[in-house]
């Protein structure tokens, strides 16, 4: 089990995480929040790249940092910028990466091949990458998250920059791959985790605000959430969630803690609700 | 496994064709016209002379080899006659053999005041047959005549034979008592000189042409290793920060010893860059000037000067200065090791590389100038620990960045 207690991260006086409590078991773990919330600071601190300034991240209850080189030997990490060789081949730097990882030669050989296999990769494994495509890109950073068979696979914002196909495909593959191993998926979007995630955690001003299903999430804003074609019609306040067009109308849909229900259809939450309604302060 | 492969991210090919390229032209450019010079180029004509003493009587020449040596006057003599009998410019002014040469150059400079024009002329037409340069005063002005003709084997046999004989007899005592004399020479130095000149070592066999123009080029194969040394190891890290694939090495189970392996691949690439460079350029010296001869010569010879600090044999003088640049390159792929960590992109490094390359060329053209040589200002022990100060700060800071990097935040 991956355990944070009161972790925190400071640089200087800014703080970008404070005093957060999780535990990670099994499945996938998505941290939901927008950008600069804090996600990408808590990944680099599970994959030791950043140090908490206070607090402790445990591993089966010993320190990941004391452990060192035995927790980096079961963790899996994408990050957010995939750094790669562009005049390697994924095969080469699949081999290189298993060298850094410390795989011997004739598994690293095997994983590869299995893992290129995997993600659609084998007929273009001999060729340069600086011509694939950034689906083409993430899948050979998914395959060398999974060289050393982690049972902590951390994905920071795996589908940025990818097109609607290649999105369905990446989260297909993740949720193939969660089986037997913690998965821990950074994203802002909504869509990526809505139906592979086991859990939600979100941030707030720098702390933990939410860790729950995403069901019980969704659930937090039952009765609050409503769809009208005459939003003027709607007594304020109400906080707009999104648009969209039907039989030629524009038809709103919004949060209120006033009951709407004569005025406007009541209709289930969903986790981009949720987001629109939890980051209300920070949109434009 | 990992260090082999940040060997192979080292010698990629596109490097390696850009550094032997560079290098092609540095040696037309800058290390060719030392081997040219040599020996073609010193005026003693003392080289050829040098590898027939070395031939005869091996790494030193003692008083009774002298005496045999000075036997060879007739050789040179007799070919000097045969040259002179077959030349139409000697034959028409009457001198059939080297003897009436002597005698016609002797009653040249003996008339001083009274030379003919006919005189003057036929003087300056042999002269063009040695392949000399002339300088005559004609009405009262200085006029240079240049020949236009290389100089005859047998001539500068004759010249290099006397001066060598010359310098065996009398000159290299009178130099070295001349040094002591007018040099504002230390203590040290002066004790130094007076030790070389009364040990004997001064019997040694070894043209000062062949001292000067070995130093002169490993100043600038110096250059060419160092240079290469950046080219070839500084971008690693740098590449590595830019394209962010330091994530995925600080985040897996080598971590942050990556860059300790690095170290190692950029230490072993500037040992082998430069094991590669001197191979091949000194071995190109060491073919065309006939350095193999002297390799057991002492490099305190009555043929050379500047005198030395080290009683060395010639191949252990070249071995000193291989020493010398190997430091020199790994002091450099210390520094472009630290340089390439704290640079976020190839631009910035080259920025900053620029500098660092300029420092190493200047200390490297210090450390080697007249190497090893006693000299005003050429303090041998100084260079020495400057080098080794040099040397370990270099790999210190080097090892100093590679553990600071354990608890450093990579943000």
């Amino acid at each position: 089990m991956l355990m944070l207690n009161n972790v925190t991260k400071k640089y200087g006086s800014f703080t970008a995480l404070e005093d957060i409590n999780l535990e990670f078991k099994g499945g996938v773990y998505a941290l939901l929040a927008p950008n600069g919330a804090g996600k990408t600071t808590l990944i680099k601190m599970l994959t030791t790249l950043i140090f908490p300034t206070g607090g402790e991240i445990l591993w089966n209850g010993d320190e990941i940092v004391r452990l060192d080189a035995a927790y980096r030997g079961i963790i899996g990490y994408l990050p957010q910028d995939f750094g790669y060789y562009k005049n390697h081949s994924p095969r080469d730097f699949l081999l290189y990466l298993s060298a850094v990882k410390c795989i011997d030669r004739n598994t690293a050989k095997r994983k590869t091949e299995q893992l290129l296999e995997l993600v659609g990769l084998s007929d273009v494994q001999g060729k340069k990458m600086k011509k694939f495509s950034g689906g083409m890109i993430q899948r050979v950073g998914i395959a060398q998250a999974m060289l050393n068979d982690p049972k902590i696979l951390i994905l920071d914002e795996p589908t940025a920059g990818l097109d609607p196909k290649e999105r369905v495909r990446f989260r297909n593959l993740i949720s193939s791959l969660s089986k037997d191993r913690i998965v821990i998926l950074s994203t802002h979007i909504v869509s990526d985790i809505e139906t592979i995630a086991s859990r939600v955690i979100m941030f707030k001003d720098h702390k933990l605000f939410a860790n729950d299903e995403p069901a019980a999430l969704c659930a937090s804003l039952a009765g609050k959430v409503y769809e009208t074609d005459d939003i003027t019609a709607i007594p304020a306040p109400y906080l707009a969630l999104t648009e969209r067009q039907d039989g030629g109308k524009t038809i709103m849909r919004f949060a209120s803690e006033q009951d709407c229900g004569s005025i406007a259809q009541s209709v289930s939450p969903n986790l981009e609700d949720v987001f629109l309604y939890v980051y209300r302060d920070e949109r434009e | 496994m990992a260090l082999i492969h940040e060997l192979k991210k080292i010698w990629n090919v596109k490097t390696l064709i850009i550094i032997f390229v560079l290098s092609g032209l540095y040696f037309i450019i800058a290390l060719n016209s030392s081997i040219q010079s040599y020996p073609s180029g010193t005026w003693l004509f003392d080289a050829d002379i040098a590898v027939y003493l070395t031939e005869n009587y091996g790494a030193t020449l003692e008083q009774d080899e002298f005496e045999d040596f000075l036997k060879l006057k007739e050789v040179i003599i007799f070919e000097l006659d045969s040259f002179i009998s077959s030349n139409a410019v000697f034959t028409g002014a009457g001198i059939y053999d080297f003897q009436d040469y002597e005698n016609f150059r002797d009653d040249f400079h003996s008339r001083y005041d009274t030379r003919s024009e006919a005189s003057m002329n036929l003087w300056i037409a042999i002269s063009n047959e040695w392949g000399e340069i002339l300088r005559i005063q004609i009405d009262g002005e200085w006029v240079d005549f240049v020949s236009d003709k290389e100089a005859p084997a047998a001539y500068t046999r004759y010249i290099g034979f006397n001066n060598v004989t010359a310098m065996y007899e009398y000159q290299w005592e009178e130099n070295i008592n001349s040094f002591i004399l007018h040099t504002p020479l230390g203590k040290t130095e002066t004790k130094r000189v007076l030790e070389i000149r009364d040990s004997g070592e001064m019997s040694a066999i070894l043209s000062g042409h062949l001292v000067l123009h070995t130093w002169q080029y490993a100043q600038n194969l110096a250059l060419l290793v160092v240079l290469a040394v950046f080219i070839l190891v500084s971008p690693l890290v740098t590449i590595d920060k830019a394209v962010k694939v330091n994530l995925l090495q600080y985040s897996s189970m080598t971590g942050r010893k990556i860059l300790k392996k690095q170290f190692a691949a950029v230490i072993i690439s500037a040992i082998g860059i430069t094991t590669l460079l001197l191979l091949c350029f000194a071995g190109i010296f060491y073919m065309a000037t006939g350095a193999r001869d002297f390799l057991m010569s002492g490099i305190n010879s009555f043929m050379s000067f500047p005198y030395h600090w080290l009683s060395v044999t010639y191949g252990q003088y070249c071995l000193l200065i291989a020493g010398v640049i190997y430091l020199l390159s790994v002091a450099s792929a210390a520094i472009a090791f630290v340089l390439s960590r704290f640079s976020q992109n190839l631009i910035t490094l080259i920025f900053k590389v620029i500098p660092s390359f300029a420092a190493a060329v200047l200390l490297s053209l210090w450390l080697l100038d007249e190497f090893l040589g006693i000299y005003v200002g050429g303090d041998v022990f100084f260079k020495a620990f400057s080098l080794s100060i040099i040397f370990a700060a270099a790999i210190g800071i080097a090892i100093f960045a590679v553990k600071r990097e354990k608890k450093t935040d990579l943000i």
